[in-house]
């Protein structure tokens, strides 16, 4: 089971986040029921974390505008297994 | 291994990526596939499709040596949607 908090009304979890040649970082990030991906992070994290570039798509942003983004993977440690996901280019809080 | 990265701007991926889904996709694709994530190599053509985007991306990944792939839902237009929290910043 993921235990979080809430904090300013909204629901955050803590997690481990792997990229590629053993960088790891915990990260915390705020669920967002209105989003569809995996999980996003800001430039500096996934260049911080080596992760490697596997895609580019576009997204619908929460006020109807469009977006394009590059998509990159990554193995987080979800409710205590390894999984691989992929990680959203978007530069905002994850 | 070379790393792989986005060789296009990003207008021309999304420009490139989107004719190619029209032209090569979009002919063929059946009821079954409304619900799918199309993976598309914007230099060959080459594309799989699945319901999991991972998946069509894994598979094309071993097909293609060092693609560049567009993702997108093969109905909605679009890859993801972004809740309110998203706004705060900007892709």
């Amino acid at each position: 089971m993921i235990v979080g908090v809430v904090q300013r009304r909204e629901p955050r979890i803590r997690f481990t986040i792997r990229g590629f040649r053993g960088h790891q970082q915990e990260i915390e990030a705020v669920v967002d029921s209105g989003y569809t991906g995996w999980l996003t992070l800001p430039s500096t994290a996934i260049a911080a974390l080596s992760l490697r570039w596997r895609t580019f798509g576009r997204g619908i942003l929460a006020d109807g505008s469009v977006s394009a983004f590059d998509v990159y993977q990554a193995k987080v440690v979800w409710d205590g297994r390894l999984r691989t996901v992929f990680v959203d280019e978007f530069d905002a809080t994850p | 291994m070379a790393v792989t990265k986005r060789r296009y701007s990003k207008e021309e991926f999304a420009r490139r990526g989107d004719a190619l889904v029209e032209s090569k996709v979009r002919p063929y694709l059946t009821e079954a596939d409304e619900d799918k994530f199309v993976a598309i190599d914007i230099e060959t053509g080459e594309f799989e499709l699945d319901k999991n985007e991972m998946r069509a991306v894994g598979r094309l990944r071993k097909r293609i040596a060092d693609p560049q792939i567009w993702l997108v839902h093969v109905t909605l237009g679009y890859l993801h949607r972004f809740g309110g929290h998203g706004l705060r910043g900007q892709p």
